[in-house]
């Protein structure tokens, strides 16, 4: 697993780095036995992505994007991930052009089965939506990225569980509910 | 109260807050350290094999673009543009390569409200296609080599080849940097020639158009640098020496100024550039490209970006070139006087590419050992490896440019043996067995190279002393 570590301004450390120190260690652990491939925890001055190496690990730069997006749901996808197994392969949608994310207006659940084919959300780069679409039949495990949030190439956006069986073992009930969770519930 | 942060220029009016890096390697580092010193934020884009690169650790943003392939990453002109405008940025710096002379990409950038830092689209279009420029050229009374017109049909080539007899070269319209380039010797070679050229210039620069150009034996390539405000104000920055070419005429070694250029030459030469900039109303930093024969020269090529061997003018003449593009694009004017720009000593740049010197330059990647470069007094390094780099072989081969500088040629010779000795790059093949060989060589200490010398003076005595160096 590589990790990136979050970069203070100089002005006084953030609350997400505060928490940051104190609980990276803990946070990386329960990273590193999730399904997540990818993890990305911001505030408005700090942004930090946990990314699992499939090869050497190699320590990753971290960046501070130009535009700052809403970052009340990050513990909130954080949460969603409950109901996924550790352990199981799972497979990421990821980006294909640089732009905005935005969620399709029915974006299933987690746990929810979908067709192939089916859109769960867009990037939007120069005024163009290029959708973002489920190749094949699965159970959503998990949307990773924000609702307005700047993606780049290759950046995971949505967890599915592609297995024949994937639909029949995760209950959407399971899934707790959005709300407000402590932030190192991973 | 505080002072605004935003950068200003050396006239005190704005400079960019912020601009991406088009491109990667040393010229993205290059670019990166000019608008930190001026105070610009960067933002790097990278591809997806290039996460753990120098430029991205150095910039103050990153994006990744693309997968390892150019033309899905570092050509991706939609994920580019995007990445500048989710970032916020003012200005693009294209570098050299890749979009640097891609009209089209400029113009896409002026359409997104973001100053492409480089050259107007119309001189682009004009200078980056090679048959146009010598048209321009020859139009302003600035000698030419005896070219075709791009050639679609082999009749057309060998029609050419009968009046002006070979040997010829063919060349890319678009691109340079030795790509789409093929010497053909004889009639029987031609067809074989233009295929060749044709496919590499499409693979290069998605453009496979090719032209033939009459071949002179053993000229001396010899460039100018130009600077020019948006204002019409030009200036030359002195000469540079690029003779010494692999057989892929891609340039190993420049210095500055040309050893043993008759004065009334250099002079012309700086006159030709720049009227050449002015007959085009260039704007920005500009080379222009000669093939010198004796006390005669002649038009090449018109690079319209930054060259790879700015750094053996900047160290000669105390100029910032990329700090010069960045301030110029911002809308300041020159304050530099042609009067003012004097050379001091003399400065050789070596390139350490990851190549096997005695497997035809073959290139070499894969994931460095230890790093040691050189330093110390007259010695400047731009390079993005470290020790464990990952090499990629998707891209350009170079490592590093050592550049030497002293007060006379002899001594910058002596130091640059100093900087080779002291460096070390274990994990791929270098160039500088090769480096070392050239500068032990009597002809070359004489200052008495062409651009076929390196194959005929090194390459075809035998195998290099050391060559294991670094391996």
């Amino acid at each position: 697993m590589s990790q990136s570590r979050p970069e203070a301004d100089g002005r006084g450390q953030s609350s997400l780095l505060r928490f940051l120190n104190e609980q990276l260690p803990q946070v990386s652990q329960a990273f590193s036995k999730s399904p997540l491939k990818q993890l990305r925890i911001r505030d408005a001055e700090v942004a930090m992505t946990l990314v699992k190496a499939t090869t050497a690990p190699a320590v990753l730069p971290t960046r501070q994007r130009g535009r700052q997006v809403p970052t009340d749901s990050s513990p909130r996808h954080v949460a969603r991930m409950v109901g996924g197994e550790a352990g199981r392969p799972y497979t990421t949608i990821n980006a294909e052009v640089v732009g905005i994310f935005h969620s399709a207006a029915d974006v299933p659940q987690p746990g929810e089965p979908m067709d192939a084919g089916r859109v769960l959300g867009y990037v939007e780069a120069l005024r163009l939506r290029t959708p973002v679409r489920n190749a094949d039949q699965a159970v959503l495990i998990a949307q990773v990225v924000e609702e307005g949030q700047a993606v780049e190439f290759g950046e995971t956006l949505f967890i599915v569980d592609r297995r024949p069986d994937g639909g029949a073992t995760l209950d959407a009930a399971a899934v707790p509910d959005a709300g407000e969770p402590e932030a190192p519930q991973i | 109260m505080l002072a605004s942060r935003r950068p200003r220029r050396s006239d005190g009016d704005e400079l960019f807050e912020k601009i991406l890096i088009a491109n990667r390697g040393e010229v993205a580092i290059r670019v990166i350290r000019a608008c930190r010193e001026l105070g610009c934020k960067t933002v790097a884009i990278f591809s997806e094999v290039d996460r753990d690169a120098l430029h991205v650790r150095l910039a103050d943003e990153a994006y990744c673009v693309g997968p390892a392939q150019s033309a899905r990453s570092y050509l991706n002109v939609a994920n580019i543009i995007s990445a500048a405008e989710l970032t916020g940025v003012d200005a693009v710096h294209p570098g050299y390569g890749f979009l640097a002379e891609n009209s089209g990409f400029a113009e896409i950038c002026a359409s997104h409200g973001l100053k492409f830092i480089g050259p107007p689209v119309a001189a682009i279009s004009l200078m980056g296609d090679k048959a146009s420029a010598k048209q321009r050229m020859s139009e302003s009374d600035i000698p030419v080599i005896p070219g075709s017109d791009v050639v679609t049909t082999l009749e057309q080539a060998k029609a050419f080849c009968a009046e002006a007899g070979y040997p010829v070269l063919i060349k890319a319209t678009a691109g340079g940097g030795g790509k789409g380039m093929r010497m053909v010797g004889r009639e029987a070679d031609l067809a074989a020639g233009l295929t060749a050229a044709s496919g590499e210039a499409q693979a290069a620069f998605a453009d496979g158009r090719v032209y033939v150009e009459k071949l002179l034996v053993k000229p001396r390539h010899i460039e100018v640098q130009v600077l020019a405000d948006e204002f019409g104000h030009v200036i030359h920055v002195g000469e540079r020496d690029c003779s010494i070419q692999k057989p892929s005429h891609q340039k190993l070694l420049e210095e500055a100024p040309a050893p043993n250029l008759a004065h009334d030459v250099r002079a012309r030469l700086g006159a030709a550039a720049v009227q050449a900039a002015r007959s085009t109303d260039y704007s920005n930093a500009g080379t222009l490209e000669f093939l010198v024969d004796d006390d005669k020269f002649y038009f090449m090529e018109m690079n319209t970006r930054i060259q790879v061997e700015h750094p053996v003018t900047e160290v000669v003449y105390g100029i910032d070139l990329v700090k010069w593009q960045i301030r110029i694009a911002a809308g300041e004017r020159l304050s530099v006087r042609q009067e003012a720009i004097r050379p001091l000593g003399h400065a050789i740049e070596c390139r350490i590419n990851a190549e096997d010197v005695e497997n035809r330059f073959m290139p070499a990647a894969g994931k460095l050992g230890d790093v040691i470069m050189s330093g110390g007094p007259g010695i400047r390094v731009d390079t993005h490896i470290y020790s464990g780099a990952e090499v990629p072989p998707y891209y350009d081969s170079m490592l590093a440019k050592i550049i030497a500088h002293d007060h006379h040629r002899d001594n910058a010779i002596v130091r640059m043996r100093r900087a080779l000795a002291e460096t070390d790059i274990r994990g791929v093949a270098t160039t500088i067995p090769v480096h070392e060989r050239i500068l032990s060589t009597p002809s070359f200490v004489q200052g008495r190279t062409h651009v076929t010398w390196l194959r005929e003076e090194i390459l075809q005595k035998g195998p290099l002393a050391g060559a294991a160096h670094g391996a």
